[in-house]
């Protein structure tokens, strides 16, 4: 309920004082029609009733009924309205907190919890609001009234009551205690399920290579296990609540009627046919106070499923943000530069370091690659220089401003970024490759086309039937790798930023495509700040300078041929890749 | 439509088949369930009328009481019966949607590769959740109740009618016209309904999206956009949803409404009928059919609401068996080959992802045993299709593809994977210890030699700095680099120990350095095996025997390095343009 509150403005909680009162104008007249049958049914038992009597008092009925569903439609559609902005603005915060996330509140989260949280949890919230909140609101101004109108009659009957609700109200609350912990355990089962469903698909060739189909099946038969114990589990609880209910009722109708047998027994007539008229009607209102308590119930019996979405959406609002804003927009003191000064960082839950202790300065207009072996950190370094994950000790500067200091918009302008894992969105090309914003333009269709041909990306697009017009998939799974790479490039090119940066962005072009890219690249980034991390030589050879990582570590900065002279690691990686190197 | 219900019914029925027995007997109880709760009203009316005859004299409390305690036994019988069905139908609807989900799992493992590259993930789990969940819903709340409510309906109706035709007539009139309505209302919406599903898959697609690009969107500054997108969608989901739901919504005061009729109907009728005299009604029989107005009720909701469940649940039945009946990969072959020397012929091998494109044509190409044959060209050339034709991940459209003379097609694929090695383009880690995904292909490998596979890829070092070494259960958190992920993938082929090794692009994230050392390991491993190489660092392929030099799905050039750039074609060009870039 809380989260709800949270999303109810002014106007909402005005509605809702609103609906109250509908509600109670609706209740108050629909158990007006039992009392009618009361005194319909006292005048009969003394022989009062006449063919007038019966009209008059079935147009008053008639009415009643009318007007309670006059009131009745205007709560649903008022509750809907509250119920819909509520949710609504409810998604579109949790995704906007998501959106705020840095890459380390991803991670450890994990992306599939996190979209199942997004999605099934505030769709359990919406349907709950949706679904329960009428009875909610109901089903307690019913109860009220019920025992208010039912205060005059026989106190013996209303003990008896009261004790049957007593009753339903313990038996609701063990099999709460029962219900929630085996709930919280279900929607682990199920996240471990979609896990596994997931894991299958995408390791389908995997498991055809290693014929491990019969593991895989039995894994999967374990983690479905659960899901169908904990499902048995908590619906056979909650299957026992309608038959007790119902057995409740009739138990107290039948007890109204001997109980009142025996007060009956010893009276004289006059009082009998007044008690006996009174049962009647008293028996009528027990429906209504047991409809109450069975919507009530309905809705506590999913309480349990709302705490735990609940309590998972919450997790993500709650989350704080491991890198906060900064307030720097500009401008800027210098133009193109990247500093890094004695900074280190090491991945949650690694033992060691990603980086230590780096320094190293790139100036305007260089171009500087990053080389070294696997896991020696150069993602990391880029990672950083974005900050898309936070130092631990040091400090960073882009244009000789702090990146902590920076708006991390006002940063991320300033810089063109093609990752090594070339993630393409749903829609077209040109949407594609004009991605995002800079702070300055939008891109139009020229600029993207100019990018797409510096990228080599325009032949293999203008061979599509749409050109550029023509539809990406989720991920970009039907483009080859080669060509989602010279598309994602196309995309950083097209942002005409101040910094580019290449996370190992040509390994899937053969290598005339490279030639071809680099050269027109060339022209491009004049004047830009280009940092490339690269496998190969031939990538960085011409870079006004090269920083060799090993480790975690810069082991040395220089030329390609400083390097190839003082340098053993880059020795090494020279030799590893073209023996006639060094005969050059 | 009508075809297509009756095949959906008939397929779905398999699940059903197993408890068929069980989940027949269950219906049974409530059924007895049912006949109890029609009995209850009578009794209680028996009660009060034994109470009412007596009035003015001295009430008989035996009379009373063995009545009461009769009913009392029915009561308690109507519960044991309701809580052994409910309970009954629960278990089943779970465990089949248990099976049904199993069932999908299984068939995940057969369907050809073709038809799975081509669907969705989230569409698949949305099968195995969404779906599912609504079969098992709809046998526990539309198929185990129809035997009841039946019961309940006509039974109630029945009783009715022997106790007083016109009262029976005022409660079947109203609420069957209230029936009537709901059912209009609620079959117009189920268009809408569906409309409404396909908006909210949408978004949760959208939310599905930003997070596997979430780094692309944060490095370029396109939160705002996404932000705005995902609002728009929204906006017009909730739009849309305010409407249909209403329309349902307002059903249940509608039928409350009805309801109050029914009764002030059946009230004013019986007062009507005592006062003109009728000796068949009595306050007795009119409080009788007050609870019976109510007890109707109960089945008729449950009949106007079952055909728009039903029309959903047909929906999700279809999705679930959309996935069944996909087709499976072919597993005919009976030839358990042995001692495998590793010569492969492709013979006139065509191939096209849809009949009317080909992308293969003719191709054509003997490899001796022990041969290590390079295969490059463009992005695009044809070489990863011919690789996924090779292992039987994809099968050709004509021509044959043969190992030591025997057509793949013959050999069980399960042999034909353990004879073919292969290191793939995409990385691919298992949510398991660094171990179990090194020993994916080999699970009964020996300590020794998975220690020397590590070894051998370099990846001691990577496997020292994790937390709990080799039992370090991988995950997003454990920031694992491409590279490593590809040592990882190669280890895993490595202690495979294949006859015949294909390696795809497997080094292309891997540092140079290690990637010779790992080169060294895998030319021992291919030494006296057939090797294919797919790569673009053509300083792995330069001692490679033959060089395949693909274009447009055929072979343009084959040869050595040397014979090829003598000839001064394409793999010439290609080899050359490595080292132009610098001018």
């Amino acid at each position: 309920m809380k989260l709800i509150l949270r999303y109810m403005n002014k106007k909402d909680k005005i509605i809702s004082a609103v609906i109250m009162i509908f509600v109670i104008v609706q209740v108050i007249l629909e158990t007006k029609i039992p009392v009618i049958m009361g005194v319909i049914s006292g005048l009969l038992q003394q022989g009062n009733m006449t063919a007038g009597a019966v009209r008059s008092k079935g147009i008053e009925m008639v009415l009643y009924a009318l007007i309670a569903f006059a009131a009745a439609s205007i709560v649903c559609w008022l509750i809907i309205d509250v119920t819909s902005r509520v949710s609504n603005s409810m998604r579109i915060s949790v995704f906007g907190k998501l959106l705020d996330f840095s890459l380390f509140e991803v991670s450890s989260f994990g992306t599939g919890t996190l979209i199942s949280r997004c999605n099934d949890d505030i769709y359990s919230v919406q349907s709950f609001m949706t679904q329960s909140l009428q009875s909610l609101i109901k089903a307690p101004i019913l109860l009220i009234i019920v025992f208010l109108r039912l205060s005059s009659t026989e106190g013996l009957w209303i003990a008896m009551s009261a004790a049957a609700v007593a009753l339903m109200a313990v038996l609701v609350f063990l099999m709460f205690v029962k219900i929630a912990p085996l709930v919280r355990r279900q929607s682990i089962a199920r996240d471990m399920m979609i896990g596994a469903a997931h894991e299958h698909i995408y390791g389908i060739r995997h498991i055809h290579c290693g014929n491990r189909f019969s593991s895989q099946e039995e894994s999967y038969d374990r983690i479905n296990g659960e899901v169908v114990r904990y499902g048995i589990k908590s619906k056979t609880i909650l299957g026992f609540f309608s038959p007790t209910t119902s057995m409740l009722i009739y138990i107290l109708t039948l007890a109204i009627y001997i109980s009142g047998a025996f007060l009956m027994q010893k009276q004289g007539m006059t009082e009998q046919a007044a008690a006996f008229s009174s049962m009647v009607s008293f028996v009528s209102y027990i429906t209504f106070l047991f409809t109450a308590l069975i919507n009530i119930v309905l809705v506590l019996l999913n309480v349990p499923l709302l705490t735990n979405a609940q309590g998972r959406i919450l997790e993500i609002l709650n989350q704080e943000n491991s890198i906060p804003d900064g307030d720097f927009s500009g401008p800027v003191p210098e133009h193109g530069t990247v500093e890094f000064r004695q900074v280190s960082f090491a991945y949650p839950e690694a033992k060691a370091s990603a980086v230590s202790d780096l320094t190293f300065k790139i100036n305007a207009g260089q171009t500087v690659a990053i080389i070294g072996g696997t896991g020696a950190g150069k993602t990391t370094v880029l990672n950083l220089i974005l900050r898309l994950y936070e130092a631990d000790k040091g400090e960073i500067l882009v244009d000789g401003v702090k990146v902590k200091d920076f708006r991390l918009k006002a940063l991320r302008d300033l810089i063109g970024y093609v990752p090594q894992e070339n993630y393409l969105f749903s829609g077209t090309i040109a949407q594609n490759i004009g991605y995002g914003e800079n702070g300055r333009f939008r891109a139009t269709l020229e600029e993207i086309q100019k990018a797409a041909v510096t990228g080599q990306a325009d032949s293999f697009i203008r061979q599509k039937e749409e050109g550029y017009n023509a539809g990406v998939q989720p991920g970009g799974t039907n483009f080859s790798g080669g060509q989602r790479q010279r598309l994602t490039i196309s995309r950083a090119i097209c942002r005409d930023p101040e910094i580019y940066i290449f996370d190992d962005s040509f390994s899937a072009l053969d290598f005339e495509t490279d030639a071809k890219l680099r050269r027109a690249l060339k022209k491009t980034t004049e004047g830009a700040t280009v940092i490339i991390v690269g496998q190969r030589i031939s990538s960085v050879r011409d870079a006004d300078s090269i920083l060799v990582m090993d480790k975690g570590r810069i082991v040395d900065q220089g030329t390609h041929e400083e390097l190839l002279m003082r340098c053993s690691v880059y020795q090494e990686i020279a030799a590893s890749q073209n023996p006639e190197e060094k005969a050059v | 439509m009508k075809g297509q219900g009756l095949y959906v019914i008939k397929r779905m029925k398999v699940f059903l088949r197993p408890y068929a027995f069980r989940l027949l007997a269950v219906m049974l109880i409530g059924a007895c369930g049912s006949f109890c709760n029609i009995m209850i009203p009578g009794q209680i009316e028996k009660i009060s009328g034994i109470i009412q005859s007596q009035i003015g004299n001295e009430i008989s409390l035996s009379s009373v009481t063995k009545a009461g305690a009769v009913c009392a036994a029915i009561i308690l019988a109507m519960f044991l019966c309701n809580y052994s069905y409910n309970r009954g139908m629960e278990v089943y609807a779970q465990k089949i949607g248990g099976d049904i989900r199993a069932a999908l799992n299984r068939k995940i493992n057969r369907i050809s590769l073709m038809n799975l590259d081509q669907m969705r993930a989230g569409d698949l789990i949305a099968n195995m959740t969404s779906d599912v969940d609504s079969v098992s819903i709809a046998i526990s709340q539309s198929i185990g109740p129809l035997l009841t409510n039946t019961i309940v309906l006509v039974g109630t109706v029945v009783v009715m009618l022997l106790k007083s035709v016109p009262l029976a007539a005022c409660v079947i009139v109203s609420t069957v016209s209230g029936v009537l309505i709901c059912m209009v209302i609620s079959s117009k919406m189920i268009p809408r309904r569906n409309e409404l599903r396909n908006e909210l898959s949408n978004i949760n697609g959208m939310v599905d999206e930003t997070l596997k690009g979430f780094l692309v969107i944060r490095a370029y500054n396109s939160e705002e956009d996404v932000l705005k997108e995902f609002t728009d969608a929204n906006m017009r989901y909730t739009r849309n949803m305010k409407k249909t739901q209403f329309a349902s919504d307002e059903l249940t005061p509608l039928m409350a409404m009805l309801n109050n009729i029914t009764y002030v109907a059946v009230c004013i009728v019986g007062t009507w009928l005592i006062v003109s005299g009728s000796n068949t009604v009595t306050i007795g029989v009119i409080v009788a059919f007050l609870l019976y107005a109510r007890m109707l009720s109960t089945p008729l909701n449950f009949f106007a609401a079952i055909l728009s469940m039903l029309a959903f649940t047909m929906v999700n039945c279809r999705k679930i068996l959309y996935v069944l009946d996909m087709p499976e990969n072919v597993d005919e072959g009976k030839k358990e080959i042995s001692g495998v020397k590793g010569a492969v012929s492709f013979r006139d091998v065509r191939f096209g992802y849809t009949p009317d494109k080909e992308v293969i044509h003719g191709f054509n190409a003997e490899i001796r045993p022990g041969m290590k044959v390079a295969i490059v060209g463009h992005t695009g050339a044809g070489k990863t299709t011919l690789v996924n034709l090779l292992m039987r991940f994809y099968e050709t459209n004509s021509g044959r593809i043969l190992i030591d003379g025997t057509d793949i097609k013959e050999i069980p694929r399960k042999r034909l994977h353990e004879v073919l090695g292969m290191v793939m383009q995409e990385t691919f880690l298992f949510h398991a210890s660094i171990r179990d995904n090194i020993l994916y292909y080999a699970p009964d490998a020996s300590e020794e030699e998975l220690m020397d596979v590590i070894d051998k890829c370099s990846l001691s070092h990577f496997i020292r700095t994790l937390p709990e070494g080799l039992d370090t259960v991988l995950s997003e958190k454990m920031a694992v680099s491409s590279g490593q992920k590809q040592l990882i993938s190669i280890a895993r082929t490595m202690i495979q120990n294949p006859s015949i090794l294909i390696l795809d692009e497997a080094t292309s994230s891997v540092d140079t350095r290690t990637e010779m050392l790992i080169q060294r390991a895998l030319d021992e491993l291919s030494k006296d095996h057939t090797s294919f190489v797919i790569a673009h660092r053509l300083s792995t392929i330069r001692n490679a025997d033959a060089i395949f030099v693909m274009q447009d799905g055929d072979i343009a050039e084959i040869g050595t390095h040397e014979e090829l750039l003598e000839k001064n074609g394409i793999y010439s060009r290609l080899y050359r343009s490595q080292f132009e870039n610098a001018g």
